[in-house]
């Protein structure tokens, strides 16, 4: 019971492979270093699971991406060419081994995450030199280098920082939510925050008058994700997890997306 | 504030650091407004200074665990850093794995469970050439759920926003 996928390097399944299988796992990540942007084409199989596969633009399982849904519609699904704007672009893959359609919600976070974002967080800034810079993308992060083993929904946001008689400073935060289940009750913790602000005479300055409150509204999201999530109320789920992108159309048999379109939480009955 | 460079003095310790600059790195269009703007206003500033203000200034925290929930979490993931095809231990291993996949692939029926089958490919492909990519793989694909004899055909399907070449499919 698992979901395979196999890339080659040419189009129509030519040229050299590589294959890979779920196994027991919710998830099967692959990091394409020696061979990355050498693939051309993708075939995925449903080995007793409904699943997704999906090979990246870049490394970190970002930027585009195209995606294949098999166990709904199709048993077996493939992009015989990722198509010219594509081709030889992958540099990572993910296989997500999925439950049957029955027993899963899925719940699209980007909307509903960034409204209640910029309520706080303008609520929180209001009034001082720290501001937004457009809209915060909500997106997938899987397997980050800070913690290898992890999956999170991240909410980035790029900030202005106004100094008096001098040019402003471009920052800006992640926030790394974590979902997990305690006791079969569906949790959201902030698990990560990250400051970043643009080198400059006043980088360190600025950084050190900012950072100290946006690594504290850790507690607040926390705080504001638990209230969404009970919802969920008191009832009990198997499992939680995360898929990039958009909520894939099982009767389809792939898309393209991008990873910045939105990410999937799935919770399991 | 001065009007520009031409005022300062020259023994000024701005003007010290203005072609040494390169040294430090390449200076960005902010940090260049932003040295033209001390100049103006006749304050010095430190090489040292001068060197972090090439970088920006990051810094990362992480929420303490609750000891239980910690240990409540799923595992839910595994993978891999693909660097080169050395998955097996030694040629001689390859061999083995490679002369099993062959056996079981010729084998008619279900002679073996999928899971395992498709573990013995994953372990014997990086091994393998074209050639013998070419010949073992209908009879693997054969085992595997679908119709085989469609594996190197596509039904066309127009991709969505790639481009009117990638063809996709799914049976």
């Amino acid at each position: 019971m698992s979901v395979m996928a196999t890339l080659w390097e040419h189009r129509d399944f030519q040229g050299f492979s590589k294959t890979s299988n779920s196994g027991n796992f919710r998830y099967f990540w692959n990091r394409w270093g020696a061979t990355n942007d050498v693939f051309s084409s993708m075939r995925a199989w449903s080995l007793g699971h409904r699943g997704n596969a999906y090979a990246f633009e870049h490394i970190n399982f970002d930027g585009r991406f195209a995606a294949l849904n098999v166990g709904g519609a199709f048993t077996s699904s493939w992009w015989s060419y990722f198509g010219d704007s594509f081709n030889d672009k992958v540099s990572s893959s993910l296989i997500v081994a999925r439950e049957s359609q029955a027993n899963e919600i899925e719940v699209p976070l980007r909307q509903q995450v960034a409204s209640r974002f910029i309520a706080l967080f303008d609520a929180q800034t209001a009034g001082t030199k720290l501001s937004r810079r457009g809209d915060p993308r909500v997106y997938g992060t899987f397997f980050p280098g800070y913690d290898i083993s992890k999956v999170f929904a991240t909410i980035d946001q790029d900030l202005t920082v106004q100094l008096d008689n001098w040019p402003d400073y471009d920052a800006n935060v992640k926030y790394d939510i974590e979902f997990f289940l305690v006791n079969g009750r569906l949790r959201g913790v902030c698990q990560w925050s990250h400051v970043w602000v643009e080198s400059g005479i006043f980088s360190g300055t600025v950084h050190d008058r900012i950072a100290p409150g946006l690594h504290g509204a850790r507690g607040q999201l926390t705080a504001a994700i638990q209230a969404q999530l009970d919802l969920f109320g008191s009832r009990v789920f198997r499992s939680v997890y995360l898929l990039p992108g958009p909520i894939p159309d099982m009767n389809q048999f792939g898309f393209f997306a991008n990873h910045t379109d939105d990410v999937i939480l799935v919770v399991v009955r | 504030m001065a009007a520009n460079n031409d005022q300062i003095e020259p023994k000024h310790e701005l003007l010290a650091y203005e072609d040494s600059h390169v040294k430090y790195g390449p200076a960005t269009a902010k940090l260049d407004t932003e040295r033209r703007l001390l100049a103006e206003m006749r304050l010095p500033y430190s090489a040292e200074r001068l060197i972090d203000a090439s970088f920006a200034a990051e810094s990362s925290q992480r929420t303490q665990d609750d000891a239980q929930e910690a240990a409540d979490r799923l595992q839910i993931g595994a993978g891999a850093f693909i660097a080169g095809g050395d998955v097996l231990g030694s040629p001689a291993e390859a061999n083995e794995v490679i002369e099993e996949l062959k056996r079981s692939c010729a084998a008619k029926g279900e002679s073996k469970e999928l899971d395992d089958l498709v573990n013995l490919w994953i372990r014997a492909e990086p091994w393998l050439d074209d050639r013998e990519i070419a010949d073992l793989w209908p009879d693997f694909a054969a085992k595997l759920p679908g119709e085989p004899e469609r594996i190197n055909r596509s039904r066309g399907a127009d991709a969505q926003g790639e481009g009117a070449r990638a063809q996709g499919g799914g049976h």
